[in-house]
Parts: structure tokens; sequence; C-alpha cells
């Protein structure tokens, strides 16, 4: 939840508990002014320094003293009393969640939101930009899925109401959270029948010079100059919400567009690729029996098409026609004139933007077959579709079952799907960000070379595109026992006899490199400057690699409280041990930290080390359940052996979402199940997942969605 | 729009590569005396600038040292004391903040907005002030506004919100320009043969009208995106064709910034301002936004004498042993005292940039007042003190006349906590932007 944004009003008093047993009076939380014991004072006047709201000191286990001063009575009453936050989470029961199906959202679970929720989440004040009465409105509840299970996390886990606000009883806690699991896990999605839409995007900068190098056989790369895309929170640069094209880039693509056609199709053609462009794309010129419109006619016939991927109509033709003449009579020549129409139809929208038929109706639609040849080719290639995909779609016959199984296969082998690997897996796990956002300084890190970082994430590419080629299993990710090496690399991994800086693939005998956990890069983008970061490890691994984040942090929960002087004296596991130890942040810690703390034998850039600060590194560690393991080799037998549903899960998702081009809603959830069963018959193979996601019904199918007004 | 244009005082700005000039002479527009004194504007437009600095400011640095019962400035403090030549010229504000819109990413997104961030739906809640201001008063210049940004140095400068400042819709981040020469050229270069562009314009636009036509809402909303695009580079036309009119003694004074981006970073933070100083010195635009930074900024200020350490790592004066997840691992320093005097010190060399450009603007005079006294320049930053990330209480302040609609010299405190619609408010209306008002707010804040 984010910080409370409530204006405090007159200066507003820190709030103050009493430890337990040390002050007279009730152990609740009082009403009104407490009588101070003497040394209260002085931590009250201490606290008046700090800004309490980002600085309560936690696990010093200070005592908190609810102070009325000023007349601001907070709602409280005496009441039961109550276990500590955390120490005690609720345990659901079958009973409970057979009571709770029962139950209606407006007739019981509202009045318990009102009387102690509300308040903060309400109409009025919107903590943490939640509002809980229009959450409810919004049916079915698992559109905001993510959001109630936080709820329901919070609340089960004594966290919200917070400490001095009033608590409900044991019963209306189980009722509310059972609701909340019921709805949200109970969901029934066959009846939601949604295959959502994307609207027009722009082609990403990949997309942009894969398309213009395959549009004309000469790799020019433009877009390298181009302001670089900003990542948005889909994960990934082509979801239509982070694709923006305003005046600034538009201007670049002008550039671009000349640069394209000066480097592919110049006036006088130098090398063998110009000379095989112009011959295929400006095949014919006006001569004796070819006038300039017939010329122009035909090269833009064969053109457009290609560009726009898709049929054009005469309509459209003939403008850009008629733009050739204009230019004609103007005075400039053919060979000028027709190449300034092909540089304008690089800047048209149809060129720039992914546009799909136009949905007819306001059901379900499928999308037509160029339309697929489209969405095949950027989701396994980043780029336009070939000339055979095209012809197949022109004839009609590319949605047909066998025939689209073999262009599948044909596409795979292909290889331009090492986008699978670059593009896709890239910024799935982030080892994109290596070389850029994230790298050593080469003055200091003089073996931190660009072409070791290359060679890095292209260790993690070719991996998962090997998987892809040859059907493996998803669980190869976690547990297989080859990487894809060259010399620099193998040497920074201490494997021996690979020669060369060709990246090939390399069978391994140690145990300490294999699947994505002893990747390099991975490895790195997950750490800081110089040292490791057990928790950033945790994170990953359960945000991005399981798709399970933990919930955001509690109010309160900030740094390690300054009191500890001798933190310096701890290891890091120590150190975390101690933050550990307060339930309130074990919550979450105790899943996050051991995954992280498994892997501290590999540094900051990867490297396998024994030790550390003098110290034998520590790699045991425990799940939350109690499995203890060890090491990377401990983490993959875990993982696969407890988490592998999350995994095929979070990779179908995430794979999902990369071939629709948006960010999943609540209704692709159909699909998502669909797939999971299809894969799951099938040994979770990545051929049948990709197979099935170009077969599933978002993939195939589009329908309009209600209007977002904007101002 | 025709300006007549007296500059008093040559400036020059060198640096290796880059190298600013702004014509020595009084130079008169190309339109005669006569055209001009039919103008129909009384007077220079106003300009609009919003300044924004990350990571806040440090407790106490930002309040005057006195101040007179009725609000006037006696003396700023010493961390202010760059700006005391402005002093004058200068509101500063306390009690102010954004209510919906805080920390690192969503304060930095909405500190224009008056909304909150939805990162999942990539929302701030609003279109923000300075594209407000370019949708009307804009709408009469080459540019409608200019959003400037410098090249971020660490972590975090990647993150979409905590780059953007400026949303021309709630939902559609408006791009920075972070390179001067790039700017320059939007504004001076002289484009390719303006026929040949334009029937290549007239073409793409017909495609994206029977792509509009056929589409969903959410469709012609991203066309209309491509059209504003196509539309700006027809006024850069426009403009351009109008340049070539104007005296090419002009042009030739004027001096191309060299390529790329300086290695000294004062000089990087003076050639940009040097850019809107230009841009509303030529009528370029009107409106114009400077990230000085990314939102929680981890740029090194070693350069400074005296610091260490990256300005978000500074900014947590507080935990000075170098170990939190903030730090990089090498720095530490000896006390917080240490490190907030650090910190203090990197804010103080922003006011020293920012007192260098309010000395250029006011350098420049426009009839019987300066640029300065023309100009609404907001200066602030989205988080208070940065260790506590506090939210009230902004850093903020007015500088400029406002046309002389803004009454300078003295401290704007509120008894309760204002809300920054209102200040955008109040400098919307004087720009000539036809509101009642600003995301929540409907009284604007009083600033004469």
């Amino acid at each position: 939840m984010a910080p409370s944004s409530k204006p405090p009003g007159p200066a507003a008093p820190p709030i103050v508990r009493p430890e337990r047993g040390r002050v007279d009076g009730s152990a609740s939380h009082g009403t009104g002014p407490q009588r101070l014991v003497a040394d209260e004072f002085d931590r009250y006047n201490r606290l008046a320094d700090a800004e309490f709201r980002n600085e309560s000191p936690m696990f010093t286990r200070l005592v908190l003293f609810s102070i009325c001063l000023l007349g601001m009575s907070p709602r409280l009453s005496a009441q039961e009393k109550q276990p500590p936050p955390a120490s005690n989470p609720l345990r659901v029961t079958d009973a409970d969640l057979r009571q709770a199906r029962s139950l209606q959202a407006n007739r019981d679970i509202l009045p318990i939101l009102r009387r102690y929720c509300t308040g903060c989440h309400g109409p009025e004040t919107s903590e943490g930009g939640l509002q809980l009465e229009t959450a409810l409105r919004r049916k079915p509840l698992v559109r905001d899925r993510g959001t109630w299970k936080n709820i329901a996390f919070l609340v089960g886990h004594r966290f919200m109401p917070p400490e001095d606000e009033e608590q409900p009883d044991e019963n209306t806690r189980r009722r509310l959270v059972a609701w909340i699991r019921v709805q949200i896990d109970e969901f029934d999605y066959s009846t939601i029948n949604n295959p959502g839409d994307v609207p027009i995007r722009r082609l990403t900068h990949h997309e942009y010079d894969n398309t213009v190098r395959d549009l004309f056989g000469v790799d020019v790369r433009p877009a390298t100059r181009f302001p670089s895309e900003l990542s948005g929170t889909s994960g990934f640069d082509n979801s239509a919400n982070t694709l923006f094209l305003q005046p600034i880039l538009m201007e670049r693509y002008l550039g671009a567009a000349e640069k394209v056609i000066h480097g592919a199709l110049p006036l006088k053609p130098r090398t063998e690729a110009q000379r095989k462009a112009v011959a295929k794309i400006l095949f014919v010129r006006p001569r004796g029996d070819v006038s300039d419109h017939q010329a122009a006619s035909r090269v833009l016939d064969r053109f457009l098409p290609r560009a726009f991927r898709r049929p054009v109509p005469e309509s459209t033709r003939e403008r850009y026609v008629a733009a050739v003449l204009a230019r004609r009579r103007s005075g400039s020549g053919f060979d000028r004139a027709i190449r300034e129409i092909l540089q304008a139809a690089l800047v048209s929208p149809s060129f720039l933007m992914k546009a799909e038929t136009p949905l007819t109706g306001d059901g379900p639609t499928a999308i037509s077959d160029h339309d697929l040849a489209s969405r095949l080719s950027y989701f396994l290639w980043a780029t336009m579709p070939d000339e055979r995909l095209t012809r197949l779609a022109d004839q009609d016959t590319l949605d047909q079952p066998d025939i689209l199984d073999a262009e599948i296969t044909r596409m795979l082998a292909d290889p331009r799907a090492e986008t699978l690997g670059t593009r896709f897996a890239g910024q799935w796990l982030g080892s994109v960000h290596l070389g850029t956002r994230i790298r050593a300084d080469p003055i200091d890190n003089p073996w931190c070379t660009e072409t070791l970082m290359a060679a890095m994430r292209a260790e993690t590419a070719m991996f998962f595109v090997s998987l892809v080629r040859d059907n493996q299993p998803i669980s190869r990710l976690i547990d297989a026992r080859y990487t894809f090496l060259n010399q620099e690399l193998a040497k920074f991994y201490r494997i021996g006899n690979v020669k060369g800086s060709k990246m090939r693939r390399v069978e391994l005998k140690t145990e300490q490199r294999g699947g994505l956990i002893g990747q390099a890069s991975l490895l790195t983008v997950t750490s800081f400057p110089g040292r490791t970061s057990p928790i950033n490890r945790g994170r990953w691994i359960l945000a991005d690699l399981l798709g399970t984040p933990p919930p955001p942090p509690p109010p309160g929960a900030s740094e390690l409280s300054e009191e500890l002087a001798e933190r310096s004296r701890l290891s890091r596991r120590q150190k975390l041990e101690l933050h550990r130890k307060d339930r309130r942040c074990a919550a979450c810690h105790d899943a996050i930290d051991p995954l992280g703390l498994s892997l501290e034998n590999y540094d900051w850039f990867g490297r396998w080390r024994t030790r550390r600060r003098r110290r034998t590194v520590d790699a045991s560690a425990s799940l939350p359940e109690g499995h203890k393991f060890s090491g990377p080799a401990g983490l993959r037998k875990i993982l696969l052996a407890r988490r592998h549903d999350q995994l095929v899960n979070q990779v179908i998702g995430k794979m999902l979402t990369y071939a629709l081009g948006r960010q999943l809603e609540y209704y692709d959830e159909t699909a998502v199940q669909a797939i999971r069963k299809t894969v799951a018959a099938d040994g979770f193979r990545f051929g049948t997942l990709i197979r099935a996601i170009t077969r599933s019904y978002p993939f195939r199918n589009r329908q309009r969605q209600p209007d977002r007004p904007s101002p | 729009m025709t300006h007549r244009f007296a500059i008093s005082r040559r400036s020059m700005l060198r640096g290796s590569g880059a190298a600013i000039a702004l014509p020595l002479l009084d130079v008169m527009s190309p339109h005669t005396e006569a055209a001009e004194t039919a103008d129909t504007e009384s007077g220079s437009p106003r300009r609009l600038a919003y300044l924004y600095f990350p990571n806040g400011v440090a407790n106490g640095a930002w309040d005057p040292q006195e101040v007179a019962p009725g609000g006037t400035i006696g003396s700023l403090n010493r961390w202010m004391e760059p700006l005391k030549p402005f002093q004058q010229q200068l509101v500063v504000i306390r009690n102010m903040w954004t209510p919906e819109g805080n920390g690192h990413g969503a304060g930095t997104a909405t500190w224009l907005t008056a909304g909150d961030y939805n990162g999942r739906r990539i929302d701030a809640g609003g279109v923000s002030a300075d594209q407000l201001a370019a949708r009307t008063i804009g709408q009469k210049t080459l540019l409608p506004s200019l959003e400037l940004s410098l090249r971020g140095e660490g972590f975090f400068s990647n993150s979409l919100v905590r780059n953007t400042l400026s949303w021309t819709s709630p939902k559609t981040p408006a791009p920075r320009d972070i390179e001067p020469r790039v700017i320059f050229d939007r504004m001076f270069r002289r484009g390719p043969a303006s026929t040949s562009e334009r029937s290549v314009l007239d073409l793409v636009r017909e495609d994206a009208r029977s792509l509009k036509r056929r589409g969903s809402f959410a469709d012609r909303r991203k066309l209309d995106e491509y059209l504003e695009s196509i539309r700006s580079i027809e006024r850069k036309l426009a403009f351009a064709d109008r340049q070539a009119d104007r005296s090419q003694a002009l042009k030739r004074q004027l001096v191309r910034p060299g390529p790329g981006i300086p290695d000294s970073h004062r000089e990087y933070v003076r050639v940009m301002f040097e850019m809107i100083v230009l841009a509303f010195w030529a009528d370029a635009t009107r409106v114009s936004t400077f990230m000085l930074d990314h939102g929680q900024s981890n740029r090194y200020f070693n350069f400074l004498d005296g610091v260490k350490g990256t300005w978000h790592a500074l900014s947590h004066w507080k935990d000075y042993d170098g170990k939190t997840e903030d730090d990089d691992g090498t720095t530490s320093w000896k006390s917080a005292d240490e490190k907030k005097r650090m910190y203090n010190l990197v804010t103080r060399w922003h006011h020293e940039q920012l007192a260098w450009f309010l000395g250029r603007l006011k350098s420049i005079t426009e009839g019987e007042r300066t640029l300065l006294d023309n100009s609404m320049i907001v200066y602030g930053s989205s988080i208070a003190d940065g260790h506590a990330h506090a939210e009230e209480n902004l850093p903020l302040l007015v500088a400029g006349g406002g046309g002389g609609t803004i009454r300078g010299g003295r401290l704007l405190k509120p008894r309760r906590e204002m809300s920054m619609s209102r200040l955008h408010l109040a400098l919307l209306q004087r720009a000539g932007v036809p509101i009642k008002r600003f995301g929540e707010a409907e009284r604007p804040a009083e600033l004469t």
C-alpha cells in the first residue's frame, strides 16, 4: 500500500503504544489520554522528531503509546484481546468456505467493509488508492483479482485494519476472507466469452528495424537512433498501452525513411543486396510501351500490400500513383519520384502501425488470414510476414489446422525465431537490461567487456530458443544440463575447453551451472553494483519467474533500525534474519529471502564464489512450508518439486501477453486454463505451448471493448 | 505573432563543443514598426515554465532566514543564497502539496496533473498543466510546448513513471528531448524542401483518416496521436517558411550547439536552460517543462567539492553507513550531519543553475520589461525531505513577474495545507488558458 496521503491537520501526534504489561490501565488500546509513565515521555519526545509514518523503528520492540492530544479521538473501542499481527494468521477452513458461498456482497459483505474499512478506503478517503465501495461494485470481482488477493492477505494476516483501529471479531474476519477466496478462486470462467482486443499500435523499434530489413532485404537499422522505448508494466515493449507515437518520433520516422530508401534503393546500387532490392521492387520503369502511370501502378501494386501487410484498396494505390505523377509533372525524373513515394509509404500509419481488419459487429469476430499472418510473424519473428505466409493468407488457407501447424514448424526452425530468445525471454527475464541499464564500470572492472555482456545475454536468449526448437518441457528452463557459451563466457564460468568467440551449445558437467538460475545475465540484473541482493533475487524468482509476487510492504515497513549499532559485525544472512524475526515482516520475507540466499554462491556478476568477506558462503535455506534445500542444485530441485505449477502458469501467461501485444485481463483466464490443459496433456512442452497459443481464443478472435472515455 | 526583440547584452556559453550566442544587436522583427502596432496583443506574451528536480530537499533548507510579518522575505537561508539577486522576483512557497499522487514515481508523474498514478493502466489522472497550456496558447507558436530532460544516470533512468512529467492525455506521456543540438534543430533548422514534404504529409494523412473511419474508439485515439504528429511537422514547415523571411543575419548569429551531450554536467544543464531561453525569446514556444533529473535520480555529484554519493542516496541523509538497499556498496559517510550537508550542497548547486537561468531571462528586454518579468517559472520537487519521503510541504517557488501579475519577494505560506492544483490554476489562468478549475481546485492561489 502507498504511504498515507491524508493531510494530518494540526501537527499529528506520533502514535505510541503501550508495551505489554508495562502500563497501568487496560491492555487494550485506550480511548482517552493515558497516564504516561516517565520514560515514555522521553521516547515520545524522540519520536516527535522522527516523522512517524515513514520512520517508525519496527523491531526494536519499541513501546508505542496511543496519545490522544488536542481532542483528536481515534475511533477505538474496548476490544477483546487481539493476538499481535501476523503471528497468528487466519486459517480459513472448508467449513468457512462452505458458509461463504451463500454470502451476498451487498447484504453481508458491504456492512463489514463499511464498519471497519471504508473510513480509510471509502468514498471520502481512499488510502493507497483503494476505494472499496467501487471495488465491490466492479463485477465480477476477478476483474481486480490482484487487489482482492492483497486484501485477503492483509486482513488474514491481521495487518488490516491497522492495530489502532477497531478490529472485527474473529468470525467476521473469517467471513470476509473466506468470501473473497470463494469469489476469486472459485470463479467460473466459462461464463465469460471475451477475446479482448488490441487497438492499433505502432511497431516497436526492434520490429521497425526488422520489418524494414525484410521489406528491402537490406539491413539498415535506423531505429538504433530513435529515442529509447520506456518500459511500462506489462514487461514487454510490444504492449499497446506503452507504445506512443508523438511528434518527436514522427520526425525520426521521416528521417529514417529517407535513410532506408537511400540505403536500400540508391539511384546507383553498389552492393549485391542493393541490386537485388532494386530488381525486386523497382522491377519496371517507364519506356516505349510502358507509361509513367503504368510503371508506377505496377511497382506500387506489388510494393504497397507488402509494406502495409495486407491487401490495399485500389483507391489507395491510385492516390500513391497520383502522387508520383504529380512529381513527374513538377519536373522530377521517374526514378526520383517513385523513390520519394516509396519513402512516403514508410511513414504512412499503414506501415508504422499494426492495424487489423475492422470489426463489424459487437460480438467476437474471427480475425482474417492476413491478420493471422501478421500476428504469427510478429509473435515468432518480430517482423513482417514473409512471402509464403502472405501467399497462404491470400489463398485463405492459412487458418487451416494442418497448414498452420506446418507453418509454425517452418517458422520455429527459421533463424528469425531467435527473437523469441532475444525479445521475449530477454524482456520476460530481464537479461535485455544487461549492458545498457546494468553494467559494470570498465575502468574499475576491465574484465567486464561489451563482448562478455553480449555473450551473457546471448546465453539466455539462445538457451531459451533451443528449448523451443527442441520442443523441450518447460521444466527444462530450470534443470537443463547444457547451456550456450563462447570462450570468454566459459572462462568467466571457469569451464574449460571452449575455444573461439562463437556461441555454441556446451553440455555441462558441473552442478554450478545449468538452467536459468545459473546464468550470469540474470544473476547480474538481480544484483546491485558490487554486491548481491538476496532479497532482489528472491523477489525476482517469486515475481518474474513464478508469477507470484509478494504483496506490497505494509505501512511502517521501512529501514532497519538505527539503534542496531552492531549491524556491521553480522553476516548478510544474520542481518536478514533480524528482519524476519518481526512477524509482520516475516509474513513475506520467509518466502522471499531463502530463495535469494540459496544463490549466494553467485557474486554480483554471476561468478561462482565459495567465500565472501572472510566467511564461507552459506547457501542453505528453507521454504515457508519447511522444506530445506541448499545452493542452486537444491533450489532447482525444490522449484521443480514444489513450484512447477506456478512456473508453468507464468510461462503461459507471459507468452500469451507477448503474443497478443497487450496485458492479460481477467477474461483471458479461460484461454489460459484451456492452454494449460493442452500443454499438461503433452508433457508441458514449448512447441505445444506455442501452438496452443496460436489456436487460442484471444489470438484468433477480437471483440470491441467498452470505450474508456478520455478527457 | 510579431514581437520586437531587443537584446541588450551578448551572452556566450562556451564549453567543449557547445557554444550559444544570442545576437548582440537590437534585432528588429522582419515586420515593420507600423505593422507591429497593429498587433492585437498588448505587450509581450507570458511564458510559463516548470522546472522539476527529484529527491526533495532536506528539512529546513527551503525556509527563508527572515520573513517580515506580512510575508516579505528579509533574507534567504544560506542554502538558497544563490537566488539572492532575484529575491524580489521570487515567491517562496510552503505548505503546499499534491494530495493525490506521491512518492518517487507517482509523485513525479503527477506533479503537474493533480491526479493519482495508476501504474497498471499507465494513467496519471489528468492532462498535465503544461499540456493544457500547450493546447490553447501553444497553438500560436511553432512548438506548442517544449519538454526537456537530462540523460539519466544510473538505476531508474529507464522508468517510464519517473521520467514523465508531461501528459498529453491522462494515459499518454509526452516524450522529452535530451540532446541540445536536436532541440535547437527542431526550432531553427532549415528543413528539406517544404513542398515535397507537404505532399507526403497529405498523402499519409489520408491513410490515417481512412484507418480512423474503420476503427474502434481506442484505435481512433491512437490515430489521433499520429495525426497530431503530422500536424506538428506541418507547423514546423510553416515556421520555417516564416523564418525564411526573417533576416538571415539573425540565423547566422545563432550558433548551433555541438552534437551529443556535454561531458560537464554544469555545462549540460546550462545549455539546456539556454534552449528554453532561446525558445522563449524566439517565440518558438511559450510553455516549457524541464526535468533537471528524473524521479529518484541516482546521479553522482562527486564533481562538487565535498560531496560524494548519488543524489538519491544523499537524500536519505539519516542512513550514513552506506549499507542500505539504496546504496552503491562503496560510499559511506561519517554522520547524518555530514550527509545532510552534502545533500544540501547538491540542492544549492541546482539553485546556482536556476540563478544563471533567471539571469539570462532578466538580461533580455521586451519593451519596458524583461523576459523574466513576463515569465512564470515554477521550480521545485514532488518530495519534501527525501529521507522521510515526506509528501507535505513540498519545496516550491515561483520566479518571474507573470507580466506584472505576480507580486514577488515574499513567502507564500497558507495556514492550512494547500493543494498544488491551486497554483497550477493560478498560473494557467495568467498564461491565458480559459479554465475555471484545475484538478480539484476552483480557487486559484493568491499570487498578487
